[in-house]
């Protein structure tokens, strides 16, 4: 009895190694045979077409009845059969027709890859431009997705065409690269499948998932103390008087010191300052002791907290130094060094220990 | 596009439409347990459809499948697989299948079933009606799946349900030269299985017995026997004795074919003095459910599976179950059985030991009045016309001694009672004789010039043999009723007050109106060109026109010529194609192309979408050693690759690019030396 789970095991694995290798091959020769492109127009060499399993049910009846008809050389039924024939394989041009030549283009392009971002963990957008070859050319009931359970339908693509957004889980930080597309589409009658599977290279930025955590009180001060004393900077503002200076033209009448002109001291100017909050640098080392993951998270959360209270930070990772800066593109671009922070590598001593 | 979503609203009208239509045409054949079930199952479908009613449980699906089994098994199950069987268990799965029909799948499983059931359909009929019927309810299967394929437009309903039968036509046209196609040039097989028919087609026509009264009943009937087409002039009516069968044997009261004597003939070829007596037509006969064919005497037919026997009968090797078609030359002038070997006089003089004691005694006082046989023959005719005989399709029973009591009590008759009588008297003479049955005149359909044949043409006349002449053809109804030969057998029914109050001759009475009858001979014009063009397209006709396409001797050779010009089509198009995608490649684009994919596989290898620039410039800082090489090749590539496309011809041109690719195949190894040593 043991003789046989074990051979049953056995045969698991063979199978499941076999289709392993199935798949690894199908893979190399669709990217051979479908190399990655932002721009396609889907064609020949693109476009696969299959009955489906209703088409082979009526496909094999219009065989069936064509025998029948000339064994008893009923010839009114060996038209019927001809007809039916004759159907089925005009459906094969039309469905094949029904995708040929559709225009495909992605907007998340490498370079554009600022643009499309998520979190971990969040849906990655990508989206598509769908259009005609031809201005006269109508694409009806196309379904379109990264795998076949989850397709978006689409009525009909003519004329100027139309922007499809879809939506793929980003599972890991980094540069995401999404699947293959799959583009099928079964009209008119649903007797052939046409599909494609196009990779339009289509990339977006997945910044780390965004965790909170204690961070070390002295992160916040952390650039005042490297810079060994406390210097309060001030830069122009509205909150404290600081004094007077020559008018220059363009002040506003409310910032003039009138009293000084009673004086006969001239036009002179009211100048406001505002304590300058101290610079923060977001330094890796403050929070070692977590893997590289969890620090890239932390680090995450703190970006995003700092930039949505206005405060001037940088950022220092091993062999990265943004200095401190505030607004939108500033936050992004922190966000990217950590998205594109190198994943950890298990050392073979580590992993042998 | 998913399988087990469910079916659009739109379709179901459809889908249930095609039903009902289907189910019609087989209305009179179906059993009164399958006309019940499929009133409640269409009216439970649409009970579902508009919202009064649930799908059936399992329970009651599984009870109504038995039963629906039990039921054709008990009805049925006796013969086999009968084709009457098949199509009731068919129509009865489409039924049932109606019941659960609540995904897409299932409309495709009902569509499928639908098909074989156009399919049944035209084993029973396959006439223009019938095709243009069907034709019609293939539409509609089309329409249904079109609804189902397409997302509703949510504008008016009728407005989308024409526009998909808009559609479902649109895709028949389209698929119209293809089934044409396919239609013409599809080999004619030979049957696999032996063909079953459906039981309930009976034999029609003239039978192979003939007791008083069976033709005349046989001549009430309108339908139609055959049409024919003759290619020169068509003889006048007088002449047209489709010959059937010849009946030999006489019980007293019944002529019956002698089977046994039946072999082919011998002497096949004949040969006509002058070309007025050879009559050359082609005839499509509708099913018989017989063996035999008709023609006018003496026929000659070349064509497999029909022989001709020592009687002059056309046999066919397998009974006539659909129409079918055949080309006759006929020689009238030919005399048969010159010579008359003693057993087959012997067969042609037998009678019954005793009975019908008045007509052999006059027949024996005839004998000795005329010694001569013409004359004897001549004087039995003639008897006909001055004694006071009626001809009638009515005529009154005569159960024993038939003969007698026809020809000297009732005297009233119809042409087989002529017929036997004056067989019978002949015989009684010594002289050889027997009953031809088949049919006598036709109706000229000015449309397409073609003769209808009908049933009530039914007719049966006598052959006689005479030394030095062969049988001959005696037909004492010319003498009798000369109208019933010259104007027709419709003629005749009309004089009759009995006949035309019989309901079958309803349309001898409508051809009064000449529009009519015009539209009548029009209607059946239509379908004599069906079935000259479709249906008598088989392995026969299929053979001659291809061999009128491509010349008889290459016809062997069509398979092989469709499928090397199918194999030439396909190369023209893969040429073509890969033609127009070389002329858009720029050899120079190439070259650097070929350059820059060297480097595939290694770290420097072209990352996607990189321009020739970018890329030479990444070498560069890479490898500053060939620094100067890589950017006169660059700055070469961008002269070559913005010259004006006029030069691209140009042998200097070719020369540099040789050169170019030269230098660059150099650059190539050396980088690669270069990062091998790096690394």
């Amino acid at each position: 009895m043991d003789t046989g789970i074990g051979q049953r095991a056995a045969r698991f694995s063979l199978i499941g190694r076999l289709s392993k290798r199935w798949k690894g091959r199908h893979t190399r020769w669709l990217n051979k045979r479908v190399p990655p492109m932002s721009t396609l127009a889907l064609g020949r060499r693109t476009i696969f077409i299959l009955p489906t399993p209703q088409g082979a049910l009526i496909g094999i009846a219009a065989l069936a009845i064509s025998l029948i008809a000339l064994a008893q050389r009923n010839v009114v039924a060996v038209l019927l059969a001809s007809l039916m024939l004759s159907l089925f394989l005009v459906c094969l041009i039309l469905t094949y027709r029904n995708l040929s030549g559709l225009l495909i283009q992605s907007a998340n392009t490498r370079r554009a890859s600022a643009s499309h971002h998520c979190f971990e963990g969040e849906q990655a957008l990508f989206v598509l431009q769908l259009g005609p070859s031809a201005p006269q050319r109508k694409h009806c009931q196309l379904g379109i997705g990264f795998e076949s359970q989850s397709m978006k339908s689409i009525e009909s693509i003519q004329g100027l065409g139309t922007t499809i957004e879809l939506q793929q889980t980003a599972l890991k930080r980094g540069v995401m690269s999404a699947p293959r597309l799959l583009i099928a589409s079964d009209y008119p009658l649903g007797l052939w499948r046409a599909w494609s599977r196009p990779d339009l290279a289509m990339h977006c930025l997945v910044y780390p998932r965004p965790v909170f955590c204690e961070v070390p009180d002295d992160v916040y001060h952390s650039h005042a103390t490297q810079a060994g004393a406390l210097k309060t900077a001030a830069e122009s503002g509205s909150d404290d008087f600081s004094g007077l200076r020559e008018y220059q033209p363009g002040d506003t009448s409310r910032q003039i010191h009138w009293q000084s002109l009673a004086r006969g001291h001239g036009l002179q100017t009211k100048q406001f300052v505002r304590e300058k909050q101290p610079e923060i640098i977001l330094d890796w080392e403050r929070f070692a002791g977590r893997d590289n993951e969890q620090i890239l998270s932390c680090l995450c959360h703190q970006i995003l907290q700092l930039s949505r209270r206005h405060r001037v930070f940088g950022l220092r990772l091993p062999g990265v130094f943004e200095a401190p800066g505030k607004g939108d593109s500033h936050k992004h671009r922190l966000l990217r060094e950590l998205a594109l922070f190198p994943a950890e590598q298990v050392s073979p001593q580590d992993a042998a220990s | 596009m998913v399988v087990n979503a469910a079916i659009p609203r739109t379709a179901l009208i459809w889908i249930l439409s095609v039903m009902v239509l289907l189910i019609l045409p087989h209305l009179t054949r179906m059993p009164l347990w399958l006309i019940v079930l499929a009133g409640v199952c269409l009216t439970w479908r649409w009970l579902i459809y508009i919202g009064r009613a649930n799908y059936p449980g399992r329970a009651v699906r599984a009870v109504a499948l038995f039963a629906v089994a039990a039921a054709t098994i008990v009805q049925y199950g006796g013969e086999g697989l009968s084709i009457d069987g098949t199509v009731i268990l068919l129509i009865s799965g489409c039924l049932l299948k109606l019941l659960e029909m609540r995904y897409r799948r299932d409309i495709y499983i009902v569509n499928t079933l639908a098909f074989l059931l156009l399919m049944a359909g035209f084993i029973y009929s396959q006439s223009i009606l019938s095709g243009a019927y069907n034709l019609m309810v293939a539409l509609l299967i089309l329409a249904s799946l079109i609804s189902l394929n397409r997302a509703p437009d949510f504008t008016d309903g009728r407005i989308e349900q024409l526009r998909n039968l808009r559609l479902a036509g649109i895709l028949m046209l389209q698929a119209l030269p293809l089934m044409l196609i396919l239609f013409v040039t599809v080999p004619r097989i030979s049957p696999l299985w032996s063909v079953t028919q459906p039981s309930t087609a009976s034999a029609t026509g003239v039978s192979d017995r003939m007791s008083p009264g069976e033709i005349s009943e046989l001549a009430r009937s309108t339908e139609i026997a055959f049409r024919v087409k003759f290619t020169a002039n068509i003889p006048s009516p007088q002449h047209l004795y489709w010959r059937g069968l010849v009946l030999e044997d006489f019980d007293g009261s019944t002529w019956s074919r002698n089977y046994f004597t039946i072999g082919p003939r011998q002497d096949r070829d004949y040969q006509s003095d002058s070309s007025q007596a050879v009559l050359d037509y082609s005839i499509i006969m509708e099913p018989t459910q017989q063996n035999w064919l008709y023609a006018i005497n003496v026929p000659d037919v070349n064509q497999p599976g029909v022989f001709l026997d020592n009687y002059n009968v056309l046999n066919v090797s397998r009974p006539v179950v659909q129409r079918f078609r055949y080309d006759v030359r006929s020689y009238t002038d030919v005399p048969s059985d010159l010579i008359l070997g003693q057993r087959a006089r012997n067969r042609a003089l037998r009678l019954p030991e005793d009975g019908n004691p008045r007509a052999r005694e006059l027949a024996q006082q005839m004998r000795a009045q005329y010694s001569d046989d013409r004359q004897l023959t001549n004087a039995m005719l003639s008897r006909f016309r001055t004694e006071e005989y009626f001809y009638t399709l009515y005529p009154p029973l005569m159960p024993d001694n038939s003969i007698d009591d026809f020809l000297f009590d009732s005297q009233q008759g119809f042409c087989e009672h002529y017929a036997g009588a004056l067989t019978f008297m002949l015989r009684a003479a010594g002289i050889p004789a027997r009953v031809v049955v088949g049919y006598q005149g036709a109706e000229h359909n000015r449309f397409e010039d073609y003769l209808i044949v009908y049933q009530y043409n039914a007719h049966a006349w006598v052959e006689a043999w005479f030394e030095g002449v062969g049988w001959q053809q005696l037909d004492p109804t010319a003498w009798v009723a000369p109208d019933r030969i010259e104007l027709g057998a419709e003629m005749l029914m009309r004089q009759n007050e009995q006949t035309l109050q019989d309901p079958a001759f309803a349309m001898l009475l409508l051809m009064d109106r000449p529009w009519l009858n015009a539209l009548r001979l029009r209607m059946d014009s239509l379908e004599y060109s069906w079935n000259r063009w479709v249906l008598s397209y088989d392995e026969t006709t299929q053979l001659a026109f291809l061999e009128s396409l491509v010349g008889a001797s290459r016809v062997k050779w069509l398979p092989a010529i469709m499928v090397a010009m199918l194999v030439l089509i396909l190369a023209a198009v893969v040429a073509g194609s890969m033609f127009k995608n070389r002329r858009r490649h720029d050899p120079v684009v190439d070259t650097c192309l070929q350059f820059m994919n060297s480097f595939a596989g290694t770290k420097l290898a072209r990352v996607p979408r990189e321009g020739a620039y970018t890329f030479f410039q990444r070498l560069a800082q890479n490898n500053p050693e060939c620094r100067d090489e890589l950017d006169a090749c660059a700055r070469d590539i961008n002269q070559m690759m913005y010259r004006s496309s006029m030069d691209s011809h140009n042998v200097l041109i070719k020369n540099e690019l040789r050169a170019l690719s030269t230098r660059l195949k150099r650059l190539s190894r050396q980088l690669a030396r270069a990062n091998k040593q790096s690394s």
